[in-house]
């Protein structure tokens, strides 16, 4: 009797540290109903990223179909940032320094600045920061939908389920989403230690299975 | 002990306590200096002073500092706009004017980053 619990009790640790480590998926479920058969069927799911339409540094449309498949990194920026930008976009050349050779990530800088930051600046802008615009779009759109998604698609979900006393750094942020558009972590972009954090997670979240 | 030792011993006392009068201030002022550069400048220059790519140029071992020195205090107060080239590599991002500095902490300010950033051997 005692040697089988603690069999099984050996057993229980074993398949424990075997799991791989998962990023918790963030925000709150919402329910989502489908008809099927003539059937309305609740679902309960993760919120994700909604559709979106922007134009990048070399005047491309960039838009849900641009993140297909893609692992993400999406920050909020502007060229004339006189405080954290340069910072933030210190930290995300480490990230891409890192992961610009794999073919399923993407970093998406939104300008929330859209009347200055023109395209022809934006171009300017990456390229002396030694960004290649096939995985590292500069994106901008109008004000009002650059801040709605900003703050209903990326950061209200994020602060939703924010544990951290204060709630998310809402300046700063940079925002990991996964290939089914679900927000898997938010990281401090001014920080370098975050920064290492992010990296790693990327690299976890690479190597989890769908 | 020996003499030769006694004697060095002394000299660095009296050595300590004759810049004891000079020692606060200078490394007040210093210090003013790193906390405006930390406060003002760290965000854009970086902590090392070593820019940020091709966008902002470096402070460290800048020789657009060593080759204008007294420009310095200008740029800061009033901001330095259009093109610039530091360390052959041309720069082209406006940096803002800053009214913020009293006149002191500026002028501790240019010092500090003379010193650190190695225009000024001290
Ligand atoms: C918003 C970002 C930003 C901030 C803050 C900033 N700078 Fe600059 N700085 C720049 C840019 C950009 C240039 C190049 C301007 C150009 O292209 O004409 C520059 C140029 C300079 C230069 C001349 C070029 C060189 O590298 O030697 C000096 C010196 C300098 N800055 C010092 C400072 C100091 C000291 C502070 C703090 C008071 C400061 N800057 C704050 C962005 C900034």
């Amino acid at each position: 009797m005692r040697n089988r619990i603690l069999g099984m009790l050996m057993l229980l640790f074993f398949i424990s540290s075997c799991t791989e480590k998962k990023l918790p998926i963030l925000g709150y479920k919402i329910a989502k109903v489908t008809v099927v058969d003539g059937k309305e069927v609740i679902d309960s799911i993760y919120p994700t990223i909604p559709d979106f339409e922007f134009t990048n540094q070399n005047g491309i449309k960039v838009n849900q179909e641009t993140i297909k498949n893609k692992i993400y990194v999406a920050d909020f920026f502007f060229v004339t940032c006189p405080t954290i930008c340069p910072r933030m976009k210190k930290n995300l050349l480490e990230v891409y320094a890192k992961y610009k050779t794999s073919p399923d990530f993407l970093i998406l800088s939104h300008t929330i600045d859209p009347e200055h930051d023109s395209i022809a600046v934006l171009k300017d802008y990456a390229e002396r920061l030694g960004a290649d615009a096939k995985n590292w779009h500069f994106v901008r759109g109008d004000r009002e939908t650059t801040y709605e998604l900003a703050e209903h698609g990326y950061y209200s979900t994020a602060m939703a389920d924010s544990t951290e006393p204060g709630g998310f750094v809402h300046s700063g942020g940079l925002i990991l989403v996964d290939k089914q558009k679900r927000i898997r972590g938010i990281y401090d972009g001014t920080n370098a230690n975050e920064t290492k954090v992010l990296i790693q997670d990327i690299e976890t979240l690479m190597n989890e299975k769908e | 002990m020996k003499k030769s030792n006694l004697l060095i011993l002394m000299f660095a006392m009296t050595l300590a306590s004759c810049g004891e009068q000079q020692m606060p201030d200078n490394m007040r002022s210093l210090a003013t200096g790193y906390e405006m550069y930390s406060v003002h400048c760290e965000n854009c220059h970086g902590a090392e002073g070593e820019g940020l790519a091709r966008l902002i140029p470096p402070l460290k071992n800048s020789d657009f500092i060593k080759k204008y020195p007294d420009s310095i205090a200008g740029i800061i107060r009033h901001g330095q706009k259009g093109e610039i080239l530091v360390n052959g590599i041309k720069y082209n991002l406006a940096m803002p004017s800053n009214s913020v500095l009293t006149d002191d902490e500026l002028s501790q300010l240019v010092n500090y980053v003379k010193i650190r950033f190695g225009s000024v051997k001290q």
